[in-house]
Order: structure tokens, then C-alpha cells, then sequence
């Protein structure tokens, strides 16, 4: 079992407190935490990167973290208008990527959410989103489609917190089911082996590593 | 940052705690429900100052004993834990901003365009000396635009159509000012800065005032234009132009030295907190959060703490002293956390003893921090009960000595002594400030659980009032008996009736008290609900309680109501459909890997042995024992055998609870049902094993 190595890698999330890496030098799409909506204050986007990028080369996406689908359209609007300033800048942005731990119960519901910012994005930029493991086993394959007809990709989340999730392999397998491109998400320095099938599967797209501070030792 | 994260496999997830749950939120952050709280996970905050705390909270209980706040509108309760952002709700609830959102806040210059122009428009209209087409003129041109912050030349633009029928020295005066607005909007600092300059002298005072104050925001904002990296995170001091940052101190120095009430005052205070932290002057911006906190400033006290905790606190040790026992106390406390092993040293005695003479005002704070050192990270309670005397008997108490003295209950439990239920008990009097009494409630009913005093908590006059407390309990622990009184118990709040219910209907059922669950039934009030979901039983707004009363959902698989399958097991427990169709009742409603297939840790609320003592039923034992019964009927058998493949499917996962089996056996059985009953419906419907 080897431990995920960020240099291995061309594509990543940069979360907002993580502190830039040189390995994002060679970064083909970078993720970048822009702001949350939580469920707590529903009516306040809590914007966390201080600065807009100024970035060539790689591909950019600007990362919306929610923990409700209840909030009022106007933050939605703001997000929309940061997007554009972004690609006005002279940033390559690709899209719109929604991170929100939807229950796997809930997907059509959370298509339906997703078809509103979908009519909403203007059509030059995707929409991604992230996905928990648990969706490809045990999602009903109606809420599965649903998502597929609305997003561009799905990176699906391998992690939480630091860690690599126990048990992720059985669920990889499933990755077949997911009738949409989609990414599997790595946690820099978790734990990670590939499954074998897992190139062989038409709609994969590739890794997305999460890169975290380095842990400081004393 | 805080990044609580939704639970994969289990459903046993808490979210908000102060504010009414919307139903089905689907963010959960689950904190084990115990008084210790050694690391940070954003959701354990409680009443005591301690590691497990954020250091906001901890910042706001501290602030909150210097100058006591009224507790609001919302909840003077609290509970035994919360999220940072319920305790900052509680104390400074925000107002409702409806349809439109939070208003721009200031973290970009564009967001102070809508109150400017407000109070602009009001001072031309007021000016002397200035005809009206001049102010129709000068009103009309902030109207037209609206700064995008990110298109070039809009100055030039600007810059002609002010001129035009501005023609009196006063109108002239406003055109300036304008001219440097659209500069500081367009990002052209050094033209503002000009532009302003130039209208120190000016007659009106609105201009004077405000372009001194808007040249020290432009020296700032030009200071800022390399402090942030390619991806738009801050790159350090170091990454910016120190003089020029000087100039924006030696600005706003300037104006609050003019206009000490002026009407940017508290703008200007505030950006000189940011300026001291671009140039990484941590003992100016230290000495301002002082200041702030002695109660001078306009901030609230939550504000404050998201300030100190975001900008002055992750810079402590790299050479910069804290000062000040309050933030210092955060600090402490922070360095307490158990890391599991990242690597973080944590504080030791020796280190603490060298800073007492910064408590020397604070003596009481000084000896929790040590008492709480021990307890946390020596690992010593014993400690704590020598350090902090026994002062639990208060009629009121400040969050410190409230802590000290809940510490001391945590140090009694730990050591075991006899006396830490009388201890609680004396506790709840003084327990008077938000978030206290549940806190304590929590702790006696830890006791109370652990110390066959499990009824006593829920019998009439019982101390322990604080429902997530109980409905913890009644989910996990409690036997028959207890959730029957429960059930019913008109003084208890609605929700934690359902609670108790549901879990004794359910586990009824689950462990084949037959018998007991017909009459049970017979609890289900008028008008329950028989649909919704449980991920969460405290947390689901409308519990199904009358699912088990209405029959559930049906399946394919023949079945009569749930409560005759019951019966019939009562008299004939062997009875091979009357199980099978127990089992479909439990698949069909969401009792696969449902939130009761998980205990608390022992050393959490609910987490000794449950009083409801029997064994789940688990499907898969169900089908074993069907499968290999040869004279079982063909269609149950089929069924049987059906059923349990699918047990694995479509993860290959087990969730039907019981002894595992391995593929080679799945395919067993998907060979068998082939082979033994190749008419029947379940054999032509199975086309996997996995």
C-alpha cells in the first residue's frame, strides 16, 4: 500500500487555507476553494480566497463548498459574476464545481438542485461536482441519471479528513454505473492503491488530488 | 479551516443544535456526546473553556466574562454542544436579509461602492456654492456607473464627462473626488492617490474628510496589489511594498488623529488592524485587539473573535508574544488538543508555570490553565482537584469559574470518586449563562447512566431537562419499560416522545419481543406520521412513528400486515413466512444499516450496554435458516434464497447484518435457486450474485 504522492499527479483542489505547493507549477486543472454557503447562514456567501487568480496555463475551476441547497439566488449571482471576472482576468476557467455531501437517498433531489445552477451558468463554463463513494453502490439509478443529464463530471471523493476511506476499493468497482465522465479524488499522502479495473472504465477521466499543509514537526 | 464532514457509512450524524433543524439537512458533523472533548472537530464546542473548543468560542467565553453580553432572543439554554456558529448566532443573532443575501462585505474594495455613493449624493446636495444643474450633473455620473472592478478606462471616460458643466470651485471640489473614486474602483491607485491629495485643503468638509480618509484606503489597497499569490491566496509580508504600507498606517493615522469621531473612524481603525497585519506588526495588531477588547471598540464580540482567531492568533510563536492573558489563555488551551499523532507538540507544565507573570491580574485563569493541562495532556486529574478548589455551590458564574469547577466534576468522574453525582447536582444551581446548565445535565446524566440511575433521569422532577441528553439515551439504552413511560409523557416535548416510540417499536420487532410490539402498536398516537426518514432520529423533524401502526411499504414478496406477522410469531416462532415477512418489513422501511446499527463509544453518552437486551434480527441469519430447511415451502424458500444474494448486492457488501458469508457461498445460492426452483419468479429475476 503506498501513500498518494502529489508529483504523481496533474490535477488538484487547492482548499482555501492550504497553503500553495510548488507541485502546482505543473498542474494541468487546479481546483481552487473559492467561497462557502453554510448551513448555518444560509444568506451569506463566506467568500475565503482574498484574491482573484491570476493564472495561464492550467485549466481552473472555481470551487463553491455548500452544506445547504436552500439559499437565496442572489449568492448564486455573485458566484456567476466571479467566474467571469476570473476568466475576464485572463484566467483559463473551466467551470463551476459544486462540493456538497449529498445523501446518496437524495440524488434526485439534489439533480433537481442542480439543474436550476445548470440554467443559471452561462453555457461556456461546466458544471462539476463532487461525489461520495457511496453513490455508485448504492444509489437508486433514477437519482444517478438525473445527475448525469445536468453535470459535466463527477469527482468522486476517496477521502475524508486526511485519510484515505477503508474500504474504497469495493466501491470503485461500482464506478461503472456512473453514466457521466467523472474523476476519482485522492487525499495527498492517504493511502491509495489502484484498483486495475479502474482505467478500464470508459467514463474515467483521471485523479484530482487534495493537497493539506504538511504536518508540522517538531 | 473547519471542514466537518458528512459520515460515509453511517448514518448516525447530529447537525445544528441551537436553531430548529430544516427537515432532511444533509451536512452532518457528529460529535461523540461527552463533557471530554480532546480534539477539534468544529461541532464539540461547550459552556467549558477547553481544547475541544474553537478557539473563537473559547474567545468569545472569555470576552463574554469581561463585559457580559445579553444573552438574545434566540435560546438562553443552549445546549450541552454546539457549532462555533450557534454560539455566535445566540449572542449576536444577524438580522434577516431576505431575498437579495448578505450585503457585500468589505473584502474587496468593490463592495463599498453602494454606501458611498448614498452618502455622497447627500453632500452635494447640501454644498454651498453649488448651482443645481452642477449637482444634477454630479449625481447623475456615479448613476451610470456601477465599477465591475475589472474594466480599464473607465477613468478617461470619467474624466471628461465630469468636466463638463462643472464649473464653480466647489463643484470642481466633487469632480476631484470623483475622479480619484473611479481610480481607487478602477484600480488606478496612484492617480487616486493624487486626486485625493490634492483636496486636502478643500473647502468643503465632506470632501476634506472623506479624501483624507480615502487616500489612506488607496495607499492600503496599492500595498495590497502584490500581496497575494498566482491562485489568490496571501502571500505573506514579505510579498509586499513595506513603504507603502507606511504610508497607508501614517494615512490613517492621520485622519483619527483629525476626526477621532468622524464618520469613517471605525472604518478606518478597523483597516489599520489590516494594515499591522501586511506589515506583519504583531505587536501593533496585538495591542489594537487589546484595545478592542477592553470593551473601546465598535465591534461585536464575535467579530472580534473571528478577527483575533483569523489573523493574530496563527502567528503566535513565530516570534510574536501574545501579551495579553485572554489571548494567550486561547492559545494555551489550543496547544492542549490531542493531534493523534500529526505531530504538534502539546504545552507542557514547565511552559505554562513561565508565563505566569502575564496572569498575574488573572490568577484564577492562570491555575485553570494548569489544571487543565493536567487533565488533558499529563493525563493527571488528581491534579485538578488539588489546583482548583471546590466552589460548586454559586448562585451565578462567569464561563471561567464555571469551567473550573465543571473541570473538577470531569477530574471527580475520573478518578472515580463517590461524590461526582452530588458534585453535578450542586452545579446545576449556579448554572445560570447560556450553554451551562446543559452542559452540566450532560455530566450528571453520564453518571446517572454509568451508575444505575438510568430510570431516575427520566422519572417526574428529574434535574435532567435537556432533550438531545435524554433522546440519546432513549435511542440507545433504554429498555422496554422506559421508552413505554416515555412514549407518553405529555410533559416532554413532542419530538422526544416520537424518539422514544419509534426506537421501542423498532427494536420490539428487531429482537422478537413479538408479543410486546402488538400491544405497543397500540401507543401510536392519532395523526403520526407513517412516512420520512430517520437517518438521524433527533434530528428528523417528523419522525415515522406510524409506520409500524399503518403496515409500511409493500413489496413483491406476499406479505400480511406487519403486526399479524408479529402475532403469528408470538404463538408459532419458528413460523418460516411470518419471519421472512418481518424481515421485508425491515428492508422495505430503511432498517438496512439504520442509524440503529451504531452504539456510542463507552465513553460517551449511551454508550453502556443497552437495556434492551436481546439480538437484532438480522435477514441474512433469517435466510440461512430458511435455505437449509428442505421442508420450508418452495416459494419461501425461493425467496429465502433470493433474498440472500441480494444481501450483497450491488456492492458486494453485506447489509443484512449477521455472519458474513464469502462469494463462493452467493454463488452457491444463485446456483441452487437455478437449480431447485427454475419456475419461479425469484429464480427468473435473479440474473447476478455478487
Amino acid at each position: 500500500m503506498s501513500k498518494v504522492d502529489a508529483a504523481d499527479y496533474d490535477s488538484f483542489w487547492l482548499w482555501a487555507g492550504v497553503r500553495p505547493q510548488p507541485v502546482l507549477k505543473q498542474a494541468r486543472t487546479i481546483y481552487l476553494h473559492y467561497a462557502e454557503i453554510r448551513q448555518i447562514d444560509p444568506d451569506r456567501l463566506e467568500v475565503l480566497r482574498p484574491q482573484m487568480p491570476r493564472l495561464q496555463r492550467p485549466d481552473i475551476w472555481l470551487v463553491l463548498r455548500i452544506e445547504t441547497l436552500r439559499f437565496p439566488g442572489a449568492l448564486m449571482d455573485r458566484v456567476i459574476t466571479e467566474l467571469v471576472h476570473w476568466r475576464d482576468a485572463g484566467n483559463k476557467v473551466a467551470g463551476l464545481q459544486i462540493d456538497f455531501d449529498a445523501r446518496t437517498r437524495f440524488l434526485s433531489k439534489y439533480a433537481a438542485f442542480l439543474a436550476k445552477i445548470r440554467r443559471q451558468l452561462p453555457k461556456d463554463f461546466k458544471l462539476s461536482i463532487t461525489g461520495l463513494l457511496d453513490w455508485s453502490a448504492n444509489g437508486d439509478p433514477a437519482g444517478l441519471d438525473d445527475l448525469s443529464a445536468v453535470i459535466d463530471e463527477v469527482v468522486v471523493q476517496t477521502y475524508q479528513g486526511r485519510k484515505t476511506i477503508f474500504g474504497y476499493a469495493g466501491y470503485l468497482k461500482q464506478l461503472g454505473r456512473l453514466r457521466v465522465p467523472f474523476k476519482v479524488g485522492l487525499v495527498q499522502g492517504g493511502e491509495w492503491s489502484e484498483p486495475p479495473e479502474l482505467q478500464s472504465f470508459p467514463q474515467f477521466r483521471g485523479f484530482v488530488v487534495f493537497l493539506v499543509n504538511p504536518e508540522r514537526a517538531d | 479551516m473547519l471542514r466537518c464532514l458528512a459520515s460515509l457509512l453511517l448514518v448516525f450524524g447530529i447537525v445544528l443544535l441551537a436553531q430548529p433543524a430544516e427537515a432532511s439537512s444533509d451536512f452532518s458533523c457528529g460529535p461523540g456526546y461527552t463533557l471530554v472533548q480532546r480534539e477539534y472537530n468544529g461541532c464539540n464546542n461547550s459552556a467549558i473553556l477547553g481544547p475541544g473548543n474553537d478557539t473563537r468560542a473559547n474567545l468569545l467565553l472569555l470576552m463574554h466574562d469581561a463585559h457580559p453580553q445579553s444573552a438574545s432572543r434566540y435560546d438562553k439554554r443552549g445546549t450541552a454542544l454546539f457549532e462555533w456558529r450557534s454560539i455566535r448566532s445566540n449572542f449576536f443573532p444577524d438580522p434577516d436579509y431576505g431575498e437579495s443575501g448578505y450585503p457585500y462585505r468589505e473584502n474587496s474594495r468593490c463592495g463599498s461602492n453602494d454606501d458611498g455613493k448614498a452618502a455622497y449624493e447627500s453632500a452635494v446636495n447640501s454644498a454651498q456654492g453649488v448651482s443645481a444643474e452642477e449637482k444634477a450633473t454630479l449625481i447623475a455620473i456615479p448613476n451610470k456607473y456601477e465599477p465591475e472592478c475589472a474594466e480599464f478606462g473607465m477613468r478617461e471616460v470619467a474624466y471628461k464627462i465630469t468636466m463638463d458643466g462643472i464649473n464653480s470651485p466647489a463643484a470642481r471640489e466633487f469632480a476631484a473626488y470623483l475622479r480619484g473614486a473611479f481610480g481607487f474602483y478602477d484600480g488606478d491607485f496612484v492617480a487616486a492617490a493624487k486626486d485625493f491629495a490634492s483636496l486636502s485643503n478643500a473647502k468643503n468638509s465632506w470632501v476634506r474628510e472623506t479624501a483624507l480618509y480615502m487616500a489612506a484606503r488607496t495607499e492600503l489597497n496599492r500595498a495590497q496589489e502584490t500581496a497575494f499569490d498566482e491562485y489568490g491566496s496571501f502571500a505573506g509580508a514579505k510579498a509586499i511594498d513595506q513603504s507603502i504600507v507606511g504610508a497607508a498606517e501614517s494615512g490613517f493615522g492621520a485622519y483619527l488623529k483629525t476626526y477621532p469621531q468622524g464618520s469613517y473612524a471605525a472604518s478606518a481603525r478597523g483597516l489599520l488592524r489590516r494594515v499591522y497585519w501586511l506589515s506583519g506588526n504583531m505587536a501593533k495588531l496585538a495591542a489594537s485587539y487589546r484595545a478592542q477588547l477592553g470593551g473601546t471598540g465598535k465591534l461585536t464580540q464575535a467579530d472580534l473573535a473571528e478577527e483575533i482567531d483569523l489573523k493574530l492568533l496563527p502567528l503566535f510563536g513565530n516570534g510574536v508574544e501574545a501579551g495579553d492573558p485572554v489571548m494567550l489563555a486561547v492559545m494555551d488551551l489550543m496547544r492542549m488538543r490531542d493531534f493523534g499523532g500529526y505531530g504538534e507538540k502539546r504545552i507542557t507544565r514547565a511552559e505554562l508555570e513561565s508565563q505566569r507573570a502575564i496572569f498575574a491580574k488573572q490568577p484564577e485563569l492562570f491555575d485553570y490553565l494548569l489544571a487543565a493541562q493536567s487533565f488533558y495532556v499529563d493525563g493527571r486529574p488528581a491534579d485538578v482537584l488539588k489546583i482548583i478548589p471546590d466552589a460548586a455551590r454559586q448562585s451565578r458564574m462567569s464561563y471561567l469559574q464555571f469551567s473550573r469547577q465543571a473541570l473538577r466534576g470531569l477530574a471527580l468522574e475520573a478518578v472515580k470518586d463517590s461524590n461526582a453525582r452530588g458534585f453535578w447536582q450542586q452545579l446545576l444551581g449556579g448554572s445560570a449563562l447560556p450553554y451551562q446548565r446543559p452542559a452540566v445535565e450532560l455530566g450528571l446524566a453520564m453518571n446517572m447512566e454509568r451508575g444505575n440511575a438510568l430510570d431516575a433521569i427520566f422519572a417526574t422532577g428529574s434535574a435532567i431537562e435537556d432533550t438531545d441528553v435524554r433522546q440519546i439515551l432513549l435511542q440507545n439504552v433504554a429498555g422496554p419499560e422506559l421508552l413505554r413511560k416515555a412514549a407518553v409523557d405529555k410533559s416532554r416535548p413532542a419530538h422526544e416522545r416520537e424518539v422514544a416510540l419509534f426506537t421501542l417499536l423498532f427494536k420490539r420487532l428487531s429482537q422478537g419481543q413479538y408479543a410486546g410490539f402488538v400491544e405497543d402498536l397500540n401507543l401510536t398516537p392519532a395523526g403520526a406520521a407513517t412516512e420520512g426518514w430517520f437517518y438521524d432520529l433527533r434530528e428528523s423533524e417528523k419522525l415515522p412513528v406510524g409506520m409500524f401502526k399503518a403496515g409500511g411499504k409493500k413489496g413483491e414478496f406476499a406479505c400480511p400486515h406487519v403486526k399479524d406477522s408479529a402475532a403469528t410469531l408470538t404463538k408459532a416462532p419458528a413460523d418460516i413466512r411470518s419471519r421472512l415477512c418481518v424481515a421485508e418489513f425491515l428492508r422495505l422501511n430503511g432498517f438496512d444499516n439504520s442509524v440503529f446499527d451504531t452504539a456510542p463509544e463507552a465513553d460517551e453518552l449511551g454508550g453502556t450496554k443497552s437495556r434492551f437486551s436481546g439480538s437484532a434480527m438480522s435477514r441474512l441469519e433469517v435466510y440461512k435458516s430458511v435455505i437449509v430447511n428442505t421442508k420450508a415451502p418452495a416459494g419461501d424458500r425461493a425467496y429465502a434464497m433470493y433474498r440472500a444474494v441480494w444481501c450483497y448486492g450491488p456492492s458486494g457488501i453485506n447489509s443484512c447484518g449477521g455472519k458474513g458469508v464469502d462469494i463462493a457461498q452467493r454463488k452457491a445460492w444463485y446456483n441452487q435457486l437455478k437449480r431447485e426452483y427454475p419456475n419461479s419468479e425469484w429464480a427468473k429475476k435473479l440474473r447476478y450474485f455478487w
